[in-house]
C-alpha cells in the first residue's frame, strides 16, 4: 500500500517535471523567435522606411542604447510600459518603437517593465526552490541547469529591462540556495 | 558581575568604532532638519508648556522631553547632544551583544549582530539624533525582558518599554502587536500574560493623556497622536519603489556592507523556510522572534509611508541579528572575512574627518554657522521679540525662542495632509507664510529671498562657513532679516 502511494507521488512529480520542461522549451522558443526578429543597427539603416513604419516588431539586443555606424548616430531610450490591463503590451518588452530618422540621427525607444521583470525573476527563483527542496521535483543536477539556464535566459534576453533590484533578487535567491546545500 | 576580557575588548572595540563613524559628520551642524524640530519643539518644557501647546511638530511627547532633558545636562550645546547619541548607539551595541544566547554561544553570534549593525548605520543618513535609535532602545530593553525568565513582572515591564516606544514614535505601537503574538506563540497562549502586556503598555500612555488633559489640551494630543499619523495614509507611497531606491543608495555606497545586507535578507529567509522542509521540526523560537520582528519593522516603514531611510532603521536593526544563526565554520568565515573588509573600508573613509574634528574638538561648536549667527543676534533680541523661521530653525533653538508659527518643522508647511488638519483645528492660517510675515516678528528666516520685506533689512552672514552648515545642501544660502 505505502509503494503504490509512493510509486503514484512520484509519477505525479514526474509529471510537474515534465510540465516545468515544456514551460521552459515554450520560453526558450519565443527567445529564438525574437532573436531572428533582432533589429540589427547596422543592417537595418539600410532600409530604414520599412523598419520605423513597424511597431513592437523588432527585438533589440544590445547593452548598448547608442551607437555611431557611419555617420548616423543611434540614440534609443528605455521606456517604461505597463503591461496590465494592456496584456498585448507583453510582446513589446525588449523590443523597439517609436523610432524615426532625422538628421542623420535616429531616435527611438525600447521597451521595457523592471516590475515585471523582477516578479519574473522572484517568482522563477523562488519557484525552482520550492520544487527542489520542498517537493523533490528534479535532481540537483536538472535544478541546478534549470536555474543557470532560466536566469541566463532572463538576464541576457530582458537585458533593458534589468536593474539593480533584479541583481539582488537573483544574488539573494543563488545565497538561499547555497544556504539550503551548504549550511543545512 | 565580572566581565570577561574578550567582552571588554568588543566594549572598547563598539566605544571607539561609534566614535571614529559618529565623528566624521559632527562639524556638520544640520545632518537632518528633524533633529533641530525635535530640540526646538523640546525647549517649550522649559517655558512650562507642553508641545502642541503653542509649537508643533508631529512626534509624540516624550520624544521632546527626552531631547530636553539632553539640553539640560549639556546645557544647549548641540554637539554634546550629538555625542548623547554617540553613546545611545554604543548602548544599543552592547545591549545587542547580551541578547538571543540561549541557542547560540559563541563569541561569532554574540559580536556579529551589533558589528553588522554599525555598519548598516555607518553611512551620514543614519548619524543624525533620529527618534528611531531612542525606539530601539526601548526595544531593545522590551527584547531582554523577553527573553530573561517568564515571569509576570518580565511581562509588564515589555509592555512598559513599548509603551515608552510608542510615546517616542507612534509607529512603534505595531510592537506591541508583534509581542503579544511572540509572547503567545512561545508560551503558549495566555491571556493573563497578553491582559498585563496591554494594561502595562497602557499605563504611560494613560499617564501622558491625564497630563494633557489636565492642562486642556486633550484636543491637541489626539489631534497630533492620531488624527495626523492616520492621515499618512492618504499619502501615495510604494513599498518597493521605496527599497529600491534604498538599496541603489546603499550599493552605491559601499558594496561589500550591501552584500552583507543581501547575506543577512538570505540567510532571513533561509532559515524561516527551511523549518518547514523537516517533518519533526523544533521551533527555534528566538529566530522567531527575529523574523516576526523584521517584519513588523518593515510594517513599520510601509506606514510611516514617506521611504526616508531612516525609517528603515528599525529594520536593519533587527536584520542585524539574523546571522548569529549560522552553523557553519566556513560560512562564519566568509561572514567574518566581508565584516573586516567593510570596517576596513568604512574606517579609511571616515577617519580623515574624525580625526580633523577630535583635533578641533574644542571648537566645533564655536564653528557652528547658525550658532555664531545666534550669537550675533542675542544683543538684538529682546525678551519679548518673535521669531518667524521657515528653514534654519536650529535659530530658535539658539535663541531659546518659539516659532512664531504653530508648526515648527520646515517640511510641515508643505504636508498638505498635516497642514489640512492644523487648519481645522484653527492652528494656522491657510496661508501660513503670509500671515506669519504680517504678523512682523523681529526676525523672519525664510528659505528664499523672493518674498519683498520692505521694512526688514537683510542680515549679513557672508562670515559663517556655509558648508558647515547643512550636510546636504551645501550651497544653502541664509536668508535672515531683522526688523529694522
Amino acid at each position: 500500500m505505502a509503494n503504490t502511494t509512493k510509486k503514484f507521488q512520484k509519477n505525479r512529480l514526474r509529471k510537474l517535471e515534465n510540465l516545468l520542461y515544456f514551460f521552459f522549451a515554450i520560453l526558450i522558443f519565443f527567445g529564438i523567435v525574437n532573436v531572428l526578429t533582432y533589429f540589427n543597427l547596422k543592417e537595418s539603416i539600410k532600409d530604414f522606411d520599412t523598419i520605423s513604419s513597424s511597431y513592437c516588431e523588432y527585438f533589440i539586443f544590445t547593452p548598448s542604447l547608442q551607437n555611431q555606424i557611419e555617420n548616423i548616430s543611434i540614440e534609443f531610450s528605455k521606456k517604461d510600459i505597463y503591461v496590465f490591463p494592456d496584456l498585448q503590451n507583453l510582446r513589446c518588452i525588449g523590443k523597439v518603437g517609436e523610432f524615426f530618422l532625422e538628421d542623420n540621427q535616429i531616435k527611438g525607444h525600447v521597451y521595457t517593465n523592471t516590475k515585471l521583470v523582477n516578479l519574473t525573476i522572484l517568482l522563477f527563483n523562488l519557484s525552482q526552490i520550492v520544487f527542489h527542496y520542498f517537493m523533490r521535483v528534479h535532481s540537483k543536477r536538472n535544478f541546478y541547469t534549470l536555474v543557470g539556464i532560466g536566469n541566463s535566459f532572463i538576464f541576457l534576453y530582458l537585458y533593458n529591462s534589468i536593474n539593480l533590484v533584479s541583481f539582488n533578487l537573483l544574488f539573494v535567491s543563488l545565497l538561499i540556495i547555497y544556504f539550503f546545500d551548504y549550511e543545512t | 558581575m565580572k566581565l570577561k576580557a574578550n567582552t571588554v575588548i568588543f566594549y572598547l572595540f563598539a566605544f571607539f568604532q561609534v566614535i571614529i563613524i559618529q565623528f566624521s559628520t559632527h562639524h556638520v551642524e544640520t545632518l537632518d532638519w528633524d533633529i533641530n524640530a525635535f530640540l526646538v519643539t523640546s525647549l517649550e518644557f522649559g517655558r512650562g508648556n507642553l508641545p502642541y501647546e503653542f509649537q508643533y511638530e508631529n512626534k509624540p511627547p516624550l520624544l521632546f522631553f527626552l531631547f530636553y532633558l539632553f539640553s539640560i545636562i549639556t546645557e544647549n550645546n548641540l554637539f554634546f547632544i550629538k555625542i548623547i547619541n554617540d553613546f545611545i548607539i554604543f548602548l544599543i551595541l552592547i545591549m545587542m551583544s547580551n541578547l538571543y544566547k540561549k541557542n547560540v554561544k559563541s563569541a561569532y553570534s554574540k559580536y556579529t549582530p551589533p558589528i553588522l549593525f554599525l555598519l548598516f548605520t555607518s553611512n551620514v543618513w543614519f548619524h543624525p539624533n533620529y527618534s528611531e535609535y531612542l525606539v530601539i532602545l526601548f526595544l531593545a530593553l522590551a527584547q531582554i525582558f523577553n527573553n530573561k525568565n517568564d515571569s509576570m513582572f518580565n511581562i509588564f515591564l515589555i509592555g512598559l518599554s513599548i509603551g515608552a516606544a510608542s510615546l517616542i514614535n507612534v509607529g512603534s505601537v505595531l510592537f506591541l502587536i508583534s509581542f503579544i503574538f511572540i509572547i503567545n506563540l512561545t508560551r503558549g497562549v495566555n491571556l493573563l500574560k497578553t491582559v498585563t502586556l496591554c494594561c502595562s503598555f497602557s499605563i504611560p500612555h494613560l499617564l501622558m493623556i491625564s497630563i494633557y488633559a489636565y492642562n486642556n489640551l486633550i484636543t491637541e494630543y489626539f489631534m497630533a497622536l492620531i488624527e495626523v499619523p492616520l492621515s499618512y495614509r492618504s499619502t501615495s507611497f510604494s513599498l518597493t519603489s521605496a527599497l529600491t531606491v534604498f538599496f541603489v543608495a546603499f550599493e552605491n555606497y559601499n558594496s561589500y556592507i550591501y552584500s552583507l545586507l543581501l547575506i543577512s535578507i538570505a540567510f532571513l529567509i533561509y532559515k524561516t523556510v527551511d523549518k518547514f522542509r523537516h517533518k519533526n521540526y523544533e521551533y527555534d523560537y528566538e529566530f522567531i522572534e527575529i523574523v516576526i520582528l523584521c517584519i513588523t519593522s518593515l510594517l513599520f516603514f510601509q506606514i510611516a509611508g514617506k521611504g526616508y531611510y531612516h525609517h528603515l532603521l528599525l529594520f536593519l536593526y533587527f536584520l542585524s541579528f539574523s546571522t548569529k544563526w549560522i552553523n557553519k565554520e566556513k560560512n562564519k568565515f566568509i561572514i567574518i572575512f566581508i565584516i573586516l573588509i567593510s570596517l576596513i573600508g568604512v574606517n579609511r573613509q571616515t577617519s580623515p574627518a574624525t580625526f580633523s574634528n577630535l583635533r578641533n574638538v574644542d571648537n566645533i561648536q564655536n564653528n557652528y554657522p547658525m550658532f555664531q549667527i545666534a550669537l550675533n543676534l542675542k544683543k538684538d533680541i529682546s525678551k519679548d521679540d518673535s521669531i518667524f523661521s521657515t528653514n534654519n530653525i536650529l535659530l530658535l533653538y539658539y535663541l531659546d525662542k518659539p516659532n512664531s508659527s504653530y508648526i515648527v518643522h520646515p517640511a510641515l508647511f508643505n504636508y498638505q495632509e498635516v497642514t489640512e488638519i492644523l487648519v481645522k483645528y484653527e492652528k494656522i492660517k491657510d496661508d501660513e507664510l503670509k500671515d506669519n510675515i504680517q504678523k512682523s516678528p523681529k526676525i523672519i528666516e525664510l528659505n528664499t529671498d523672493e518674498i519683498s520685506l520692505g521694512e526688514y533689512k537683510k542680515l549679513e552672514t557672508t562670515y559663517i562657513d556655509s558648508n558647515l552648515l547643512n550636510y546636504w545642501s551645501k550651497n544653502n544660502l541664509l536668508h535672515i532679516y531683522i526688523k529694522r
